[in-house]
């Protein structure tokens, strides 16, 4: 860092210096080139923001070329938040019943699929 | 533009992250959910997040259900909390089997069900003590 500092100075002085043995005609005629060409710029674009948005106030500043930068980000969150409260409100009321729920309500209890006992039974009755 | 893409998906994450985490007490269960969970209301804030997360999904089925699965469903939420996971886990892969037997074979089964459901312990612990019989294949398919 401090040596690109002390680059960056050598070409002030540099410039400084070529600025200086520039003479009074020349000089007038380069300022004079310069209120021309700032004087012919178009004035910087703004977004057109409505007064609600805008009252926002300087959040929203943005240029078209920054903007998607504040956003951007926004709108993912918002999309995120809407996900998450689809799903704990049950929107989702397409999706199958859960597999925990239907063998819960099967006519055989949890017990007959977990038992191995019934298991080691349906084996030996199956050879009696 | 990456800087952004990052920031986003981070935000996502942490919404995300925090909605998986934000498991309800009983108090904050809505009153629906109270009612169809109500056989575990004495122990469900000590049931572990997924343990609350696989019962919200009942309580939410719960409405599609005709009024016998119903019965059946608040009937056994206690029994089925007390599992372990690895006896849960068990469980539905016998029901899966199940549920891929034909309807005749199935009534088999619930027939045979029955029957065991009779046994008495002293019945229960001959059959445990018993050699296990070289069987190929259950009616389960195991």
């Amino acid at each position: 860092m401090k040596s690109e500092d002390t680059i960056a100075k050598k070409i002030v002085e540099v410039l400084d210096a070529g600025a200086r043995s520039v003479d009074a005609s020349t000089a007038s005629r380069l300022a004079d080139a310069r209120r021309r060409a700032v004087s012919a710029m178009s004035p910087p674009q703004v977004a057109q923001v409505s007064p609600v948005v805008a009252g926002w106030g300087r959040v929203v500043e943005f240029s078209h070329h920054g903007g998607y930068r504040f956003w951007l980000p926004l709108l993912v969150l918002l999309a995120a938040l809407a996900m998450a409260l689809g799903s704990s409100m049950g929107i989702r009321n397409d999706r199958p019943i859960d597999a925990d729920a239907l063998l819960l309500a099967s006519e055989l209890p949890p017990e007959a699929y977990a038992d191995k006992e019934f298991v080691a039974w349906l084996e030996q009755s199956s050879h009696l | 533009m990456v800087r952004t893409i990052i920031a986003s998906v981070t935000l996502w994450c942490a919404v995300v992250v925090a909605h998986a985490g934000d498991e309800p007490r009983w108090a904050q269960l809505t009153d629906e959910q109270r009612q169809v969970l109500a056989p575990l209301s004495a122990e469900w804030d000590t049931l572990r997040p997924w343990q609350r997360e696989k019962m919200l999904d009942i309580a939410r089925d719960y409405p599609r259900m005709s009024g016998e699965q119903q019965q059946r469903v608040q009937k056994r939420l206690s029994d089925w909390s007390r599992l372990t996971p690895y006896e849960r886990e068990g469980a539905r892969k016998q029901y899966q089997q199940f549920r891929s037997l034909p309807p005749e074979k199935q009534e088999e089964l619930r027939r045979k069900w029955r029957e065991y459901s009779k046994l008495s312990e002293a019945e229960r612990r001959k059959l445990r003590d018993a050699p296990p019989a070289p069987a190929p294949e259950d009616d389960l398919g195991n």
